[in-house]
């Protein structure tokens, strides 16, 4: 009996406990979500808080997950700023008024189609291409070449080899899936129409061995052997190779070059030091950090990570992020439909 | 039984838990189905996305997914369970207690677990593969529909094992004796005898096992390759395409048969209550087991023992291997980063499920003794409410929750009530159960006595009921604990990253493909299950009878 009404009381106190550690932000300090591993993240974190004196705490969590905690956050927000997002999404988060408006003066500094003038809301702050990755010593192992092209990836000798995240769960998918329908569309197709593209995605599911639900988890594969080669953005394998897997990639031609993003949330808890992040992030010290992590700077002024191929010599995708935020359900049915759920053929 | 009613205490602890039972139950149910009626920017658009279902060659496609697995997967558990059962029961088998683990393990372990382990083995880097490869050169790789099946049948025949058995054990062995005084063979009494009187448990068993199998998440997710389910895709659409509308609406087609077949089932159990035979206790006894009958058996039993405590084994093994399957040389490094980089989700699981199952059978054994004890309008409401969550796929309790208490009044999203909560409501029907089957043992003369010498109400539900009930409610506990640590269907949707559980990260981990830090995790929680158990079993006898829940 006592135990029980002691269980009662503990109970209790354990609420209380509960109700005062929950809301402790604000002050001097910024909260950022960001798909970003908390272990990079905390680098900037350092840097940030030297250079501005705010210190900034961040939170690793993919970037769908973001969104939809942005949306349940709208009445009470949590988080300071959204870092690394594509503008395709911000597009659809800045109508459901989750983003604040603001253009960081540093935006002056930076290369002219990462600066999104039109975009009262978000900036590009970082980029990396979308590249075809593979095992160096699988593909030794296996006596072949590494694929150049988009179209070497069809060919019949990597089948059930390729890997790539679901477009419908990872960012990193849906780039792959609009840069392929928009790239072999013809003229006068509109909408989601592209014969070549859809027909290009269909003969690369014969290929394909598994889509992941993960954006990050096919470079790990990767890297790891499970898969001989994989769609995935350029600084995963930045990451992995300097770890010391035998990790490499190849550029394809023309490659999805969209910067990654940074936005301030609507009704941020410190706005200030959200406005101060917004123009750390562009600066040549932030911007210097990025590049060792694997990223492209948005600046000119900032040389590409090392052993990258540079900007200048990259020919990049003209990617109409509108689109793909208008038309992603389609998209992803279609893809669902005719792509992932088509039979294999020989 | 009258002046109790008169009581005012009564009266208010029964409309708080109306309203707790309304506000936490019946509103976030509501209010999902009432999301699958909104389009994207919260229009209402009637069924318009259940007709997207219905056109959709994809969703339909997820559907059929989910009945063809969760059949087969049904099929499989229960026959294993059955042998089982019927090998504990029945024959004098030996190595008992072994088998005796293997089937009470996969309940108290989360129930992707052993998903994940299966990656560890035949994942496209798991040992066996790259024995397979090495030597014959080929593989047997897990991902697809045969992945899922397997992992779904170690998941759930322990529950078909439990319901069997106790079937098995309350049956009286004198009418299997009088069929074979009678000439009857070994395998004739089984057929004739045996496998009629139990087959309301088996036809019970089933039931349950293929509603669990509906609603899992964990093994579909980490082995189906590119097949989705209905509660893999409504986390999709939910976390991933952000359609809300859709991941609603894919969850509430979810909850149709599960809630049809939970209802079902206990009419069904209710009807059924003549096979008991007599008021008598059974006479049971284990008879002499021919080997003939007994090898098969016994050898099936080992092989599945075998299979799920190598599931276990390598699990334990993957925490400590640098790169798993890749280089296996021995390492700390994944411990070292549990414990630095997420042990706060440790601590979090403690917390929460600690306080999470206390609330929920507090509530649950409140909720039994107002059903039980006291009479009042809407007593069957009262119990429906009580029992829906256990109903209820864990996918739509958890979406319901963040759809419900994500805006005024209460907004509770963001904050670890919501994930307390969510434990709370979830397993608040095992106290509920236990504390009515208790209730039920306990003669009310005394709380009659109690009050007849002028005790007010709560001096009587104080010194009467609550220490009567004392073994329902450690029990309870127990189990709502266990079942809240390695709750993760629910739980995905609520985690925030400063109130992260152990059950999510392990799941994220697997999925992002980091095994190593996620075998290091799951050990840690197999190991923090298994103390809590023993050393409750040991501080209070309770039994296993909990685990019948």
């Amino acid at each position: 009996m006592k135990k029980v009404s002691f269980l009662i009381r503990m109970g209790f106190a354990c609420l209380i406990i509960l109700a005062l550690a929950a809301p402790s932000f604000a002050g001097g300090k910024i909260l950022v979500y960001s798909p970003w591993k908390d272990e990079i993240m905390r680098q900037f974190g350092e840097v940030f808080e030297k250079e501005t004196g705010v210190k900034m705490e961040s939170i690793n969590i993919s970037t769908g997950e973001i969104f939809a905690r942005l949306k349940v956050e709208k009445a009470r927000p949590q988080a300071d700023i959204w870092h690394s997002v594509r503008a395709e999404l911000l597009d659809k988060a800045r109508e459901e008024g989750v983003l604040a408006s603001y253009k960081p003066a540093n935006a002056k500094d930076v290369l002219p189609p990462y600066v999104y003038p039109n975009e009262p809301t978000f900036t590009g702050t970082t980029m990396y291409p979308l590249v075809i990755a593979y095992n160096v010593n699988t593909l030794k192992k296996m006596g072949l070449e590494p694929p150049k092209a988009y179209q070497d990836l069809l060919d019949a000798k990597w089948k059930d080899k390729v890997v790539m995240p679901h477009p419908a769960a990872s960012g990193t998918g849906y780039a792959f899936l609009v840069t392929m329908v928009q790239l072999y569309r013809e003229s006068g197709e509109t909408g989601i129409q592209s014969k070549k593209g859809w027909d290009y995605l269909i003969k690369l599911n014969n290929n394909m061995s598994q889509y992941t639900r993960s954006g990050s988890a096919p470079a790990k594969l990767v890297a790891t052997g499970e898969f001989p080669i994989c769609i995935t953005f350029y600084d995963r394998v930045f990451q992995l190779a300097s770890e010391g897997y035998p990790i490499a990639c190849t550029i394809p031609s023309p490659t999805f070059a969209e910067p990654s993003c940074s936005a301030i949330v609507a009704g941020a808890p410190n706005m200030d030091g959200a406005k101060k992040f917004m123009e750390f992030i562009l600066s040549p010290k932030a911007q210097d950090l990025a590049v060792k992590l694997g990223n492209y700077s948005v600046r000119p002024d900032v040389d590409p990570p090392q052993g990258a191929v540079p900007l200048k010599e990259m020919k990049i995708f003209q990617d109409d992020y509108k689109w793909g935020s208008k038309f992603k359900k389609e998209l992803l049915n279609e893809f669902n439909t005719k792509v992932a759920m088509g039979k294999k053929t020989k | 039984m009258k002046q109790l009613r008169k009581e005012p205490v009564v009266l208010i602890v029964t409309l708080l838990t109306f309203g707790i039972l309304f506000y936490f139950v019946a509103y976030p149910l509501y209010a999902v189905f009432r999301e699958s009626l909104m389009s994207e920017t919260g229009k209402f658009i009637g069924l318009a996305n259940y007709a997207n279902f219905i056109k959709s060659e994809y969703f339909r496609l997820v559907f059929y997914n989910t009945l063809f697995i969760s059949v087969i997967a049904t099929v499989g558990a229960v026959f294993v369970g059955m042998v089982f059962a019927f090998g504990m029961t029945r024959t004098d088998l030996p190595w008992k207690s072994l088998f005796l683990v293997t089937a009470i393990l996969p309940m108290i372990t989360p129930p992707f677990i052993n998903a994940f382990a299966l990656i560890l083995l035949m994942g496209r880097n798991g040992v066996i593969n790259v024995f397979l490869d090495r030597w014959l050169g080929f593989k047997l790789v897990i991902y697809g529909y045969h992945g899922v099946i397997i992992s779904e049948i170690l998941t759930t025949f322990p529950l078909a094992y439990l319901i069997i058995s106790a079937a098995l054990s309350n049956l009286d062995s004198t009418l299997e004796d009088s069929a074979q005084d009678l000439g009857a063979n070994y395998l004739t009494v089984l057929r004739t005898v045996t496998l009629p009187l139990i087959t309301p448990a088996i036809m019970a068993a089933t039931l349950m096992v293929f509603m669990t199998n509906l609603s899992a998440f964990g093994a579909p997710a980490l082995l189906g390759g590119g097949i989705s389910v209905l509660a893999v895709e409504s986390v999709i659409q939910t976390l991933g395409v952000l359609d809300w509308g859709m991941g609603t609406t894919l969850s509430v087609i979810l909850l149709i048969p599960s809630f049809l077949l939970f209802y079902f089932q206990n009419w069904y159990k209710s009807k059924r209550s003549y096979v008991t035979v007599t008021g008598a206790p059974a006479h049971t006894e284990v008879r002499k087991t021919p080997w003939r009958i007994k090898g098969p058996i016994f050898g099936f039993c080992l092989l599945l023992s075998g299979i799920v405590l190598v599931t276990y084994l390598v699990i334990f093994l993957g925490g400590f291997s640098k790169v798993w399957g890749v280089d296996s040389s021995f390492t700390l490094k994944h411990y070292r980063l549990v414990f630095t980089n997420t042990m706060r989700s440790i601590t979090n699981s403690l917390l929460l499920s600690s306080i999470g199952a206390l609330f929920a059978t507090l509530l649950g054994v409140m909720i039994a003794y107002l059903i039980v004890r006291q009479s009042f309008l809407g007593k069957k409401v009262m119990d429906f409410l009580g029992t829906l969550p256990y109903a209820v796929p864990g996918t739509m309790m958890g979406l319901g929750f963040v759809v419900a208490f994500n805006k005024a009044p209460l907004i509770l999203t963001g904050t670890a009530f919501i994930i307390v909560l969510d434990y709370c409501i979830r397993r608040m029907p095992f106290g509920l159960r236990s504390g009515v089957s208790t209730l039920r043992q306990i003669d009310v003369a005394m709380e009659e006595a109690s009050a007849d010498l002028g005790a007010p109400w709560v001096t009587t539900f104080r010194k009467i009921v609550l220490p009567l009930m004392k073994p329902a409610f450690i029990a309870g506990i127990t189990f709502a604990f266990i079942r809240a640590i390695t709750e993760l269907t629910s739980t995905i949707f609520l985690v925030t990253p400063k109130w992260r559980v152990m059950a999510v990260d392990i799941y994220n981990m697997v999925e992002s493909g980091a095994l190593g830090g996620a075998a290091a995790m799951s050990t840690l929680l197999v190991a923090i299950v298994v103390i809590v158990l023993v050393g409750i079993y040991r501080a209070t006898g309770a039994t296993a009878s909990m685990f019948r829940m």
